[in-house]
């Protein structure tokens, strides 16, 4: 946290090695995020250039409050959901079904390749929109649920019932998957 | 039933990785952008000593170049716009138009070195600093060589010295009031001129304010001090405060201007028996070298090239078309997003293909329709030799469709393109640390193969640079062409100097190897009797552990259509300005 504060005032100062670093630190991060949230690896890219666009634009104004990966998150959170809306709005590309089987095409890979994982990855993207936002953030942002209930716009209570249901959704569509 | 706590850790594990291409890419994008927060706020990046200072290149030539470029910097505050005191600069700049030698000794600036001394010859492009601390350094641009003497270990390092690493407004104080003319008009500069003294010297005092701005922008102050009967610059002061009046940096430089100035390292004190460690490139590769960037030169003066990419994984179909115009030191550089954000592409590129065509003609018309009338994403860098300016159009967002136009900057030096030209498809960047090594595929292809290594670096979070190996295979036949490019990243590159550089780093985090290969498939011998690239085929191994082993794949296909002969657009170079809201 005290180095996060650091590399943003050093960016905010004029460091373009305190961006690089800042970059290296939450480039993955927000590409694992930005690929769950969208259930889909295409577009993940666009969302990560964005959410650092957005952080450089508006680095002089920006005052970090909270924990630098939280508020990145927050901001791919909801990037991903304009890109969503629009992807709907054009009736065009379905969220991919095979994300996996696309890997060989797609230069974004899941790190750990596994066959639970395979089906983890088909069944988020089987979640409704503010569910698969919920488990992402949390367990992938690391929001709290006061926090995510803030970027959905809804009440602490709302967000954390997102959360189970979302959980309880993933947990019967791989039931036989997960080993206790 | 599974406990919750087991999802919990499988979708924790759903993390996801790409390649470093691919985050170099964004993380240029990004760079790009940071343009757009400068169109908001004019007056700050532009204005920062400090960013100016730093974005330098001659920080490679020593580390004096900090003062040499706060003493620039400070004569370039002296080119401000303000009508009152313009009289009073352009004396200034005409006295300083003949000086053969600065010298400087400078104090403060936080320099750890201590105090130094710094001489600058303009008519001898070179540059030589000598610090408190024993530390020496002497630049010889007309020799190409950099030398740098460490006095812990009596060492003096050669290097080759680039063009890059001595800009030209270092070579002349005039075109160093021009330019910093130029950028300071629009700063807002607050300017005083009066009389006064200094040790005990009738002076004229110019006292130069750039207010700061809030948290954001320290208030950055120089005062000159200039003789009345010469018009040369005697001294400066420079302070730097934040908001609240405290002192950031401060320090304080003299100027004279001798005659004459060291001729090598050694009239700075240096001892005649330091160790020489020599790092410079043998002669056989520096005349291929300059052959090399003399043929991109020559090649690349004038023409349009339109560059389809096609991708591999979606049938060889083009997601994305780019042009490149340049005339001399002008250049225009488009890209194009061929579909729109979230279309299907198997639905839609039949019907892109036929509006595309395969020609030249077609395609350009192409770009110049969907940049009148396109709604996708796009970005435009236009250079007209003296200003530049960048574009974009997002595809996403409150403004997608609209064009979002970045600062105009002033950069007489630097067209500050994207990499991607015509240029950078035939003769990629290599550098003056390569050397020619001989291997069987250029012994039996007739090209000379020139290896470059780049050394990995890590902090103590994560890897900021895998150790890289760059082997460029030239076409001497053929305007020194690089026909073929293989790039290979590997944590435990044999090549990598300190073999303890991963110390600390998580081991999660240490990314497997790869091989990316640009081969030049195809070539195009044009009316201006030089030769180009037509097709590049891009190849990959992916990321993995047995990268050495691994096939590589086809990812995409670059296609060159090219006119050496181009009839440019009206006004194709002008720098456009942003609708008025």
């Amino acid at each position: 946290m005290v180095e996060d504060a650091i590399l943003v005032w050093r960016y905010k100062h004029g460091s373009d090695d305190a961006l690089r670093r800042i970059y290296e630190k939450y480039k993955r991060d927000l590409l694992t995020l930005s690929v769950n949230l969208l259930a889909d690896t295409a577009g993940a890219e666009d969302i990560v250039q964005d959410v650092f666009a957005g952080f450089v634009q508006s680095a002089r104004s920006f005052r970090l409050t909270g924990s630098l990966k939280a508020y990145l998150a927050t901001c791919a959170a909801n990037r991903a959901r304009d890109y969503l809306r629009k992807r709907q709005h054009r009736q065009t590309v379905p969220v991919r079904e095979e994300t996996e089987a696309s890997e060989s095409d797609n230069p974004v890979r899941l790190v750990i390749r596994s066959e639970q994982l395979r089906r983890a990855s088909l069944a988020m993207g089987r979640l409704a929109p503010e569910q698969r936002e919920a488990i992402v953030l949390r367990l992938l942002g690391g929001l709290r649920f006061r926090q995510i209930a803030q970027v959905q716009g809804v009440s602490t209570k709302t967000a954390q019932s997102r959360y189970r249901s979302a959980l309880d959704k993933l947990r019967s569509m791989l039931d036989s998957e997960v080993t206790k | 039933m599974t406990p919750t706590p087991n999802m919990e850790k499988l979708v924790s594990q759903l993390r996801y990785d790409t390649g470093d291409e691919v985050y170099d890419r964004i993380f240029k994008n990004v760079l790009q952008s940071r343009s757009e927060s400068e169109e908001q706020e004019p007056t700050v990046r532009k204005a920062n000593l400090w960013r100016i200072i730093m974005k330098s290149r001659i920080t490679k030539l020593t580390t004096a170049a900090v003062i040499i470029a706060a003493a620039v910097l400070v004569i370039r505050f002296s080119g401000g716009s303000v009508d009152l005191t313009t009289i009073a600069f352009a004396d200034i700049t005409e006295a300083m138009k003949n000086v053969p030698w600065m010298h400087q000794t400078a104090h403060g600036f936080g320099q750890a070195s201590g105090p130094g001394e710094v001489w600058v010859g303009f008519e001898s492009k070179t540059a030589a600093a000598k610090w408190a601390n024993g530390k020496a350094n002497f630049g010889d641009m007309k020799a190409h060589r950099m030398y740098q003497y460490e006095p812990t270990n009596n060492s003096l390092t050669i290097d080759y010295l680039y063009e890059d690493d001595f800009p030209p407004h270092l070579y002349s104080l005039v075109s160093a009031i021009e330019g910093m003319h130029k950028a300071l008009k629009e700063q807002g500069a607050q300017i005083t001129v009066k009389s006064g003294k200094r040790d005990g010297q009738p002076v004229q005092i110019q006292e130069i304010v750039l207010p700061g701005k809030e948290q954001d922008r320290p208030t950055q102050a120089v005062t000159l001090y200039i003789r009345p009967d010469s018009k040369l610059l005697l001294a400066a002061d420079a302070r730097v405060t934040d908001a609240n009046g405290a002192t950031i940096t401060e320090g304080e430089i003299a100027f004279s201007y001798p005659a004459s100035g060291p001729a090598s390292i050694y009239d700075l004190g240096v001892p005649t028996d330091a160790n020489v460690i020599n790092n410079l490139p043998s002669n056989d590769y520096l005349s291929t070298w300059d052959k090399y960037r003399q043929c991109r030169a020559e090649g690349t003066c004038e023409y349009i090239a339109v560059i389809t990419h096609a991708d591999r994984s979606l049938g060889d179909i083009v997601t994305m078309v780019e042009v490149d115009y340049k005339s001399g030191r002008k250049q225009r550089w488009q890209r194009h997003s061929v579909f729109n954000m979230g279309e299907q592409f198997d639905k839609y590129w039949p019907q892109y293909k036929e509006q595309l065509g395969d020609s030249f003609e077609s395609l350009l018309a192409w770009t110049i329709k969907d940049n009148e009338q396109g709604k996708g994403s796009s970005s435009v860098s236009i250079y007209d030799g003296r200003y530049s300016r960048h574009a974009v159009r997002k595809a996403l967002g409150k403004d997608a469709g609209k064009w979002k136009y970045y600062r105009k900057q002033y950069s007489p030096d630097d067209p500050g393109m994207p990499t991607g030209s015509l240029g950078d498809l035939g003769w990629p960047y290599i550098g003056a640390d390569g050397h020619i090594l001989e291997d069987d595929f250029s012994k039996a292809k007739g090209l000379i193969c020139i290896e470059r290594l780049q050394q990995g670096s890590a902090d103590t979070e994560s890897i900021t640079l895998l150790p890289a190996r760059f082997l460029f295979y030239v076409d001497p036949h053929k305007d020194h062409i690089c026909t073929r490019k293989v790039t290979e990243r590997s944590a435990d590159a044999d090549w990598q100097q300190d073999k303890n550089w991963l110390d600390g780093v998580d081991s999660e985090k240490i990314r497997a190897g790869s091989i990316t290969v640009e081969e030049v498939t195809e070539m195009t011998h044009a009316h201006n009797g030089h030769w180009y690239p037509k097709v590049i085929v891009v190849k990959q191994t992916g990321i993995r552990k047995d990268y050495k082993d691994a096939p590589l794949e086809v990812r995409t296909t670059k296609t060159i259509y090219l006119q050496t002969e181009p009839k440019f657009p009206d006004g194709i170079f002008d720098i456009p300005e942003p609708p008025t809201q």
